[in-house]
């Protein structure tokens, strides 16, 4: 038995069709033992839905407030979709959710415009990224003078230079989250988000994430 | 435990150097990861997926646990994981397996008696002459966990107490091994912590062979995960 040909051949049974199939044709399926009260294909079987049952699990604790929005039924039928198309291709399941946003903005329903309902999720699940990510990034917490007031730190020294840590991400959205988070945060199930371009800039601060949100135009 | 140490995909050498340094930087008493693959062509299952028990399939895992190794500056300790499939070319039992590969390159090995259970189970082989064959001298920790009985077969859950067969074979493999140091897992629906306690103390009492009086065992449930992530990533939204 080729090693080679088996592992991809298993790999395409348990990911789907997104798995690149094997360079060589396999010879056959490999012979699985099985027994009648727990056969080859349930064993198989266990496998492919523990690979997406976890996947989807991993994305649902990434992703609360669209959880929370859609539904849970709705949501696994998104994350679903993306693990059957996307792969994890990181050791690290951090990784998993990283074109989560994207491949919901792809795959928006034609004719639909970026401020309709069925963008709600891509944009949502943007900003829900953009706080994961600033939560892991290296922040400036440890540093010497890191929390000091802006103006304290000029006038220490007027020609400093300032850049934005890794925890600082800046969005432009099309509707405003901020009584979404408000209410995922509390555990209950968020409104429709008006639609409202904003600015967000999400921060850590002291370890803590928050989404800062200035609606354009508006109050 | 994305090692993939029995994968034909070449190891992952980013990943291998950051394993290192990371060693460097906490110092573990040990390197651990599973007898498995995860993933080809570039995909990461997150699961521990079965390799043919073969002549062949040993001398490829064993040549990358010597290179493994030789990046580590260090032996690698494996442990044998749960299994739902096992190949018919298979040619011989999981414990000679990993007895032959310690011999041939030095590594040690981490025994988790729940999965020799639910493997067990799972294809019908004693588990009590797994234990009795497994060689003690390398083992260098036991696992201990709970699983979850499907009915046809188990699934190894972390999410439930450890079932009365597996302390039955944790005292075997004590008895063998001689206070082997032990990890109890449990990742999902974590208990209060004085039941967490409690089921270390009955580790410690079938350690040194009082066998706990309960009889507790998995639950049955429609939808069982094998290796839980979700306490991996959870964090607070500001």
């Amino acid at each position: 038995m080729d090693l080679g040909r088996l592992q991809h051949w298993l790999q395409r049974r348990i990911v789907g069709d997104a798995a690149p199939p094997p360079e060589l044709p396999p010879v056959g399926e490999p012979d699985i033992r099985g027994s009648a009260a727990f056969p080859a294909r349930q064993r198989l079987a266990v496998y492919a839905q523990s690979y997406a049952l976890r996947l989807i699990e991993c994305l649902r604790e990434e992703f609360p407030v669209l959880r929370l929005l859609v539904g849970d039924q709705v949501f696994d039928l998104f994350a679903g979709a993306y693990i059957a198309a996307q792969p994890s291709r990181s050791y690290s399941l951090y990784g998993l959710g990283a074109g989560f946003a994207d491949f919901l903005e792809a795959t928006r329903p034609a004719g639909t415009g970026p401020a309709s309902l069925e963008a709600i999720p891509a944009s949502l699940t943007r900003l829900e990224r953009a706080m994961g990510e600033a939560e892991r990034a290296v922040g400036t917490e440890a540093l010497p003078g890191g929390d000091l007031p802006i103006e304290t730190l000029l006038q220490l020294s007027p020609d400093l230079r300032l850049r934005l840590p890794d925890t600082v991400r800046l969005l432009h959205l099309e509707f405003n989250f901020a009584a979404a988070l408000a209410a995922a945060a509390r555990g209950a199930r968020p409104d429709q988000p008006p639609v409202r371009e904003t600015w967000v800039a999400v921060a850590r601060c002291r370890y803590q994430v928050r989404a800062h949100i200035w609606v354009i135009g508006g109050r | 435990m994305s090692l993939s140490i029995g994968s034909v995909a070449p190891l992952d050498h980013d990943y291998l150097r950051e394993l290192r340094d990371l060693a460097h930087r906490v110092r573990p008493v040990w390197v651990s990861d599973h007898l498995c693959w995860t993933g080809v062509a570039g995909i990461n299952t997150h699961d521990l997926l079965p390799l043919p028990l073969t002549e062949a399939c040993l001398a490829h895992v064993a040549e990358r646990v010597r290179a493994v190794q030789d990046v580590l500056g260090r032996p690698l300790i494996l442990e044998n994981p749960s299994t739902y499939l096992e190949f018919a070319a298979s040619q011989m039992p999981e414990w000679e397996f990993l007895a032959r590969l310690a011999e041939m390159t030095g590594c040690s090995l981490l025994l988790d008696v729940n999965n020799v259970y639910v493997s067990s189970v799972n294809h019908g082989f004693d588990p009590e002459a797994y234990i009795d064959a497994i060689p003690a001298e390398r083992v260098v920790q036991i696992h201990l966990a709970g699983h979850t009985d499907r009915g046809t077969h188990l699934i190894d859950t972390h999410d439930h107490p450890v079932a009365a067969p597996v302390w039955r074979l944790y005292a075997r493999a004590q008895a063998r091994i001689g206070g082997a140091a032990t990890l109890l897992e449990w990742d999902a629906h974590i208990p209060d912590y004085p039941d967490l306690l409690a089921e270390l103390a009955k580790a410690k009492a079938a350690r040194d062979g009082n066998l706990p009086e309960s009889e507790a065992i998995g639950g049955t449930e429609r939808q069982a995960v094998s290796t839980p992530v979700s306490y991996q990533l959870g964090y607070a939204a500001g």
